[in-house]
């Protein structure tokens, strides 16, 4: 026989079959790949959009934050405001799950707000000013959103991250085993016709020897 | 699946964040020099009760071969925030670079 990538590969029917068996799972496992990566790919696109928003949301709530511990800094004093820190109760409790989109994990948050009565200031009237809730109130949201993106952007890298797995095997299957599967094919079904002719002639060859005999 | 919970939050930043984050109440926060905090960062990657790790966009660029190792484990996820200035410098283009990488687009966001 004769080798192909393959290795030596036996010119029989058994093996034409058994190639173009492997031939059609191939080309269905790449199809469904496929399938999986133009998944992965809209999840991408719907996620990184709401990453994206995130983070210009988390912008502005820290810029009002900042802007608005500055002021309280002037006001009381950053001493003061370092202490009053030392105090600032949990809003936030959360705990961790994990998710799978399309056989990706990836991690989501649950919050719960814990608002207890009477703990949402935490200083008194007179060491505080206006501008320190509001700081206060702005960071509380900026967390909020940071929880968002946390759960987003790892979800983005992981689906990223997937699609080039996948894209790898796709191409993989596309391009090398098919290629080569085909390959052995056409090979054994060439030989097998030869051999075929070979036969026939070699029958011809015969026929014709007795006929003379005979005469 | 890990029978204990995480439920910490951490940061890891500048004077301001570090401020401004414990007004809002979460677990923790340290401020150090984005060049003095991989020994911060490597010690709270092992605490297994910490879910979310707060850190600066600065000590994001200054420990990149750190941060891509810790993020190998599900936990705890990194979130970068922007440094008191407030915005981001370059956050959009790590999506799109992102993209690029997956799907060879690269976006306009």
């Amino acid at each position: 026989m004769s080798s192909t990538e393959f290795g030596k590969v036996n010119a029989t029917r058994m093996e034409l079959l058994n190639t173009r068996a492997k031939i059609r799972l191939a080309q269905k496992g790449h199809d469904l790949l496929k399938e999986k990566m133009d998944a992965l790919v809209i999840e991408l696109y719907a996620i990184k959009d709401e990453v994206h928003q995130a983070q210009k949301k988390i912008e502005k709530e820290l810029a009002i934050a900042y802007q608005s511990l500055a002021k309280g800094e002037m006001i009381i004093g950053p001493d003061k405001i370092r202490d009053l820190a030392q105090y600032a109760p949990a809003v936030l409790e959360i705990r961790t799950e994990t998710i799978s989109i399309m056989g990706v994990k990836s991690p989501r948050f649950i919050v719960k707000e814990v608002e207890k009565e009477g703990e949402g200031i935490f200083y008194g009237l007179t060491s505080s000013s206006a501008q320190l809730d509001r700081a206060i109130m702005y960071f509380r949201k900026t967390l909020k959103t940071l929880m968002v993106i946390a759960e987003k952007m790892t979800l983005l890298e992981k689906l990223a991250s997937e699609i080039n797995k996948t894209k790898r095997r796709v191409n993989a299957l596309n391009y090398i085993l098919l290629p080569r599967l085909r390959q052995t094919a056409t090979f054994i079904a060439s030989t097998l016709e030869e051999q075929e002719r070979e036969t026939f002639s070699r029958l011809k060859r015969v026929k014709a020897i007795l006929e003379s005999k005979k005469a | 699946m890990s029978s204990q919970q995480r439920t910490k939050i951490i940061s890891v930043g500048d004077e301001e964040t570090s401020l401004g984050f414990s007004l809002a109440g979460i677990t923790d926060s340290y401020t150090v020099e984005p060049d003095k905090a991989s020994s911060i960062l490597r010690k709270l990657a092992e605490d297994s009760e910490l879910a979310i790790l707060i850190i600066t966009e600065e000590v994001a660029n200054t420990n990149k071969d750190l941060l891509t190792r810790i993020k190998l484990n599900p936990y705890p996820v990194i979130v970068e925030v922007p440094g008191k200035k407030a915005y981001f410098e370059a956050a959009e283009d790590k999506i799109r670079a992102l993209i690029k990488m997956a799907l060879g687009i690269d976006l306009e966001m």
